[in-house]
């Protein structure tokens, strides 16, 4: 079963690999906004191939604070508000030299902002935390990331 | 002065029950209360086992990125003694049926429950010195966190000190070291041990659905 999981991840890596490949700077663009269609007609010119690949704005259209709300409810969340950024946190943080996608400034940051997709992306990652609480005290603004991390986690379970 | 006299091993053994399932009822309502599913017999099931053991009983989650050693030996520590006190209570009871404290110095159980409370002690008492020694990570510590480290540390005390003392000291000791822990098993679900227990159930219960 595990393999299947594992070569599932391989397959789809690739397709997000040669997805709108022969575009400048390609790393900045997330997946999702390219869109390549197989069969493109523009007033009676065929337009297929990399020359139909379009590349959706990245315009934020709703914030959904929803989280940022209910984080601050939780004990340990309550003063995600005063958070500013400067990463100590996350530098301290021994999980995210193990694994860069987990960065508990960048998900403080997403959740003040109420960034859906961006969200959805990383919540997975928040389980990672191991709970040792050098970030807390770390953070010059007494945030406790650590405590952050717990009410982003069930809250997530909960589906907010 | 026998201690079997002043704490009938009945009256010891239906306060640690009722206690125990208090405790768990609390962790159970207080999870709930986050309205959040809580899976606490998933983790003794076949099934998740090897997630448990390779997961928490061998530190992987713990140990694996913490670089401060001290704090992962710590938790190693109070967890494993505790863990070892369990078996060892339990084998006693089930074992020593006639007498059950204090127990005789050259009983091998109680030389184990001896080390292990020892273990509890030391745990919580360097995961308690961590903390006071250092000016910022004081500022930082909730009270929940004083508190179940200090009840750790004074629990694993009296229970490691009592055999070695007879009559009025050693009772004392005794009666102190249940108080502990029944006081411990009332405050541990209101502090961050119930989000790490509902965690560690869940990532058992997530993890051991993917490898299944």
């Amino acid at each position: 079963m595990r393999k299947t999981h594992e070569g599932d991840a391989r397959v789809s890596e690739k397709e997000e690999k040669e997805k709108g490949r022969f575009i400048f700077e390609r790393g900045y663009i997330d997946s999702e906004r390219i869109i390549e269609p197989e069969k493109l007609e523009l007033g009676g010119v065929d337009m297929s191939g990399r020359w139909g690949t379009l590349v959706l704005p990245r315009t934020i259209e709703q914030f959904d604070h929803t989280l940022f709300e209910e984080v601050k409810k939780l004990p340990g969340g309550k003063n995600i508000h005063r958070c500013w950024q400067c990463g100590n946190c996350t530098a301290v943080c021994p999980v995210a030299h193990a694994h860069p996608e987990f960065n508990p400034r960048y998900l403080i940051h997403i959740t003040k902002m109420g960034y859906k997709t961006e969200i959805k992306k990383f919540k997975e990652y928040v389980y990672l935390c191991s709970g040792c609480g050098r970030c807390s005290v770390a953070c010059p603004r007494d945030v406790d990331p650590k405590g952050v991390m717990s009410a982003l986690s069930i809250l997530f379970q909960r589906g907010v | 002065m026998d201690l079997n006299s002043v704490f009938p091993r009945e009256l010891v053994t239906v306060l640690v029950v009722l206690f125990g399932s208090l405790c768990f009822a609390l962790f159970y309502f207080r999870v709930r209360s986050w309205k959040v599913p809580f899976y606490p017999f998933y983790v003794v099931s076949q099934r998740s086992f090897k997630v448990f053991v390779e997961n928490f009983l061998l530190l992987k989650r713990v140990g694996l990125w913490c670089e401060e050693r001290a704090h992962t030996l710590s938790r190693a520590l109070v967890l494993y003694g505790f863990f070892a006190l369990f078996v060892c209570s339990v084998a006693n009871y089930a074992l020593n049926t006639s007498a059950l404290t204090p127990l005789k110095p050259q009983n091998p159980l109680a030389i184990l429950s001896d080390a292990s409370s020892a273990l509890v002690f030391f745990g919580g008492f360097s995961l308690l010195l961590r903390r006071l020694l250092n000016k910022r990570r004081r500022e930082v510590t909730h009270a929940d966190v004083w508190c179940v480290q200090a009840l750790l540390s004074v629990f694993g005390a009296t229970g490691a000190l009592y055999p070695f003392f007879g009559g009025f000291v050693g009772i004392t000791l005794y009666a102190l070291h249940f108080v502990f822990l029944f006081l411990l098993l009332l405050v541990a679900p209101f502090t961050e041990l119930a989000f790490l227990v509902w965690k560690g159930s869940f990532l058992i219960y997530k993890e051991s659905r993917v490898s299944a």
